[in-house]
């Protein structure tokens, strides 16, 4: 997790610690024809339409059970006709696959020779779905143009990391001092890091003069290499820094401002991975609409806190694609059935978050309950294979964390390294005042519970206020009236989206497991961030409320527009769905002059 | 047809709120007391109120910069006065962050020397650190009694004469400054937001039909 408060405020000191396809092709087809029925594959419309109220089972057990794509249609589940895996005992484990066309799905390679799963897994993306990851790099190129050096989300941190690593050739020391290279804290002073951050009062590089000084410090032979703290990025797993070794090694011989351009370049391609993942996600969640998979997809591209990240050098760009890769994997099991290949997937995506961020533990609760929840329902067609592809997963997804244990223990250091320090921690805490303040966190106080923030509402002054814009140090803000603005349209979102739930409640009924997965996926992650804040309460408070940590439940947020733009019936469903995404691109445009007006107003 | 309306009126509005956006005048310095930020002079966590004299208010002040840290901010209320009169008030809600914080105040028609401004803090857990420079001449005090070790700072701002569209051209120069370039470096994330909206408008018109 970001200690951003530490950084930001070193009087105050005391920062806190510790910091979410191939889509069968004849799947894509069916799912397609459920809306359009002109579509090719016809002979799928019978699922389609059984689909249509939002169904989602159907294609997956069509997909699974049938040798054919055009037989009758089989519910997976527990009163479904078929097994709960979505398979039948007769079942071959690969149907035969109908090349799909149209929109949402591109036909596969039709040689005779064996393709590369790969390679047609990337070919059976359909367009729409580039198209929207095109919009998201788009937009995160754009938002890192506007950040000026070194102000993105702890970015001297981030950059000292992987200076770290590409010079050093070694881990960070595990010091969160900010001992950074002779070359970094040149550029630190000339771009007057410690006098931009914080105030808005004070914008970035304001005169030639500036320029001209940075340029020709920068233009020294200055020592690359620190001394090993990184600041608040010292608790922080390498793979995010240790990829972006590659773009600052392709910049090795330009100063460190175009070294650090390139490697937000990377941050915003993995912003693009990451609206990827959310689209699949969409498409396999909510089947029965695929207009709405470009809504909820064009949404999360565009969403401003996703350019914001994905404009900086941050490994949270790493962590979202993790987390909407997470989200699509369960998402297809639980829909097409626990197969060995995809509690490989689960458990190499598992394994990769656990190299990517800290706060990635936080998910771990969901991840087992729905690995678990994945094993009982493929156990009543097979327990061997059930067992079998939840060792796989299991292996896979801990496999670092073991490799780490035994690195330590090789070192003699404590055995889980960094988190020890943050289970000591919390093992002085008051439970009872913890959980108050967790709640606190989120929720309105309740009788008999202290007062953790008075004056405060955590609801409206963090989080809402929070996800329409605080950027930056979280100093840089709308006028007030623009967040009671902000409550008229999200409350319009909010009221189709629950219509849309509560039409489809019968189909949420079926879907419990897959839907209690999700939730504890969030449950966990709020309450790893009300944690870490209680640990520098109350020195500090709401230090980690900050909403762009809520991004990894991005593929969530985009099911959740869709939803909305659904809840809107057949005949307006497009239209709201359009509107919602003007609203988005709205918000994005105003982020950005926002931005703007923060670090180049006049002096 | 309708997908194309609905897109072409988000368009439009978007447009409408960028025009308006670059239609307001930005707030920038109309004085300062020029005191250092070099040190803490005080922090609190109790409500309070902190007051500092000598300070000359100039006229057209719509919002008064004050030197204090914090990062979820107490309520604050600011007066000031000078000679027994009210020169000016203001308030600010719960929930600001940054090293200097500003208070919008009622506009101040002239300047008002040897002013006293008292800045009052809400209830809060949390502390607010007091940024300025140790001085022995008129330090702020706080609660009424506690002499501070030194001055804040205060910045007095009111809109300049120019709006955004008027000072685009010297914020493009400032935008290539950072990035390394001219004025003409901001068409590139222009063209780059462009590309987005015309790419999703196109979607939505292919894909929502």
């Amino acid at each position: 997790m970001s200690k951003r408060a530490g950084t930001r405020a070193p009087k105050t000191s005391t920062a806190p610690k510790g910091s979410t396809e191939k889509t069968s092709k004849a799947s894509i087809a069916a799912k397609t024809s459920s809306t359009a029925s002109k579509a090719s594959t016809a002979a799928k419309a019978p699922t389609a339409a059984k689909a249509s109220k939002g169904a989602t089972a159907p294609t997956a057990a069509k997909v699974a059970t049938t040798p054919k794509p055009s037989t009758a249609p089989k519910i997976p589940g527990r009163r479904g006709r078929s097994p709960a895996n979505g398979r039948t005992e007769a079942a071959p484990r690969k149907p035969p696959r109908t090349p799909p066309r149209g929109r949402y799905g591109r036909a596969g390679s039709a040689s005779g020779a064996r393709p590369n799963r790969a390679w047609k897994a990337i070919r059976g993306i359909p367009t729409t779905a580039w198209v929207c990851a095109l919009v998201a790099i788009l937009n995160s190129v754009c938002w890192s143009i506007l950040i000026p050096p070194l102000q993105g989300p702890d970015e001297q941190a981030h950059l000292a990391y992987v200076q770290q690593l590409a010079e050093n050739g070694k881990m960070p020391s595990g010091s969160s001092e900010e001992n950074f290279s002779p070359e970094e804290q040149t550029a630190m002073n000339d771009l007057g890091f410690g006098e931009v951050i914080l105030d808005p009062g004070t914008p970035s590089l304001r005169t030639r003069a500036m320029r001209t000084k940075l340029e020709h410090d920068l233009s020294q032979t200055l020592s690359r290499k620190g001394d090993g703290s990184v600041g608040v990025a010292a608790s922080e797993p390498p793979l995010y820094y240790a990829l972006q070794t590659i773009p600052y090694e392709l910049g090795s011989s330009s100063t460190l401002l175009t070294r650090l351009e390139l490697m937000r370049l990377l941050s915003a391609l993995l912003s693009g991975l990451t609206v990827l993942f959310v689209f699949l996600f969409i498409r396999e969640a909510l089947p029965a609409a695929p207009w709405a998979w470009t809504v909820g997809a064009l949404c999360a591209a565009l969403s401003p806190l996703l350019g914001f990240v994905g404009g900086s050098l941050d490994p949270d760009a790493l962590l979202f694609v993790v987390c909407a890769s997470l989200f699509y994997c369960f998402a297809r099991a639980f829909r097409r059935g626990f197969t060995a290949r995809m509690a490989s997937a689960l458990g190499g995506v598992v394994a990769v978050g656990f190299l990517t961020k800290v706060n990635f533990v936080a998910l771990l609760g969901g991840v087992a309950i729905g690995l678990i929840l994945l094993s009982i329902r493929a156990a009543r067609v097979s327990r061997r294979e059930a067992y079998r592809s939840l060792a796989i997963a299991s292996g896979i997804a801990l496999g670092p964390v073991f490799i780490y244990a035994l690195i330590n223990l090789a070192g003699h250091k404590e055995l889980l390294g960094i988190v020890s320090g943050s289970i000591k921690t919390t093992e002085n805490h008051d439970i009872p005042a913890e959980l108050a303040y967790i709640w606190q966190f989120y929720l309105p106080r309740l009788p008999g519970m202290p007062h953790d923030f008075p004056g405060l509402i955590p609801a409206w002054n963090t989080w809402f206020k929070g996800a329409i814009g605080r950027y930056n140090w979280l100093e840089t803000v709308f006028p007030g009236w623009v967040y009671k603005l902000a409550l008229i349209p999200t409350a319009a979102i909010a009221g189709l989206c629950a219509r849309e739930l509560y039409v489809s409640r019968e189909l949420l009924r079926r879907r419990v497991a897959e839907l209690a997965t999700y939730a504890l996926m969030l449950v966990g992650l709020m309450g790893l961030l009300a944690a870490a804040s209680f640990d520098s309460y109350p020195t500090l408070a709401l230090a980690d409320s900050e909403p762009r940590y809520f991004l990894p439940m991005l593929a969530l947020g985009g099911a959740l527009l869709a939803l909305a733009a659904r809840g809107a019936g057949k005949r307006w469903g497009p239209v709201v769905g359009a509107g919602i995404v003007m609203l988005f691109l709205s918000h994005d445009v105003l982020s950005q002059m926002l931005e703007v007006s923060r670090y180049y107003h006049p002096w | 047809m309708r997908i194309r309306i609905t897109i072409a009126i988000g368009l439009a509005l978007t447009v409408v709120a960028v025009g308006v956006a670059l239609a307001r005048k930005p707030l920038v310095r109309a004085g300062t007391d020029g005191t250092p930020l070099p040190t803490e002079v005080g922090a609190t966590p109790a409500p309070t109120t902190v007051c500092q004299g000598e300070e000359t208010v100039p006229a057209g002040t719509t919002a008064i910069r004050v030197s204090m840290l914090s990062l979820m901010g107490p309520r604050l209320k600011l007066l000031a006065r000078s000679q027994g009169q009210v020169v000016t008030s203001g308030e600010l809600g719960y929930g600001w962050t940054g090293s200097i914080v500003s208070i919008p105040v009622a506009r101040v028609a002239g300047t008002h020397p040897h002013t006293t401004i008292c800045v009052s803090l809400a209830k809060r857990r949390q502390l607010v650190n007091l940024r300025g420079a140790n001085t022995k001449f008129a330090p702020a005090v706080m609660g009424g009694k506690q002499v501070l070790t030194g001055r804040m700072r205060f910045d007095y701002m009111h809109p300049n004469d120019k709006s955004w569209l008027a000072l685009a051209l010297p914020t493009a120069r400032r935008i290539g400054l950072n990035i390394g370039g001219g004025a003409g470096i901001v068409l590139l994330p222009l063209l780059l937001l462009l590309s987005a909206a015309a790419l999703s408008s196109w979607l939505l018109v292919r894909d929502l039909r």
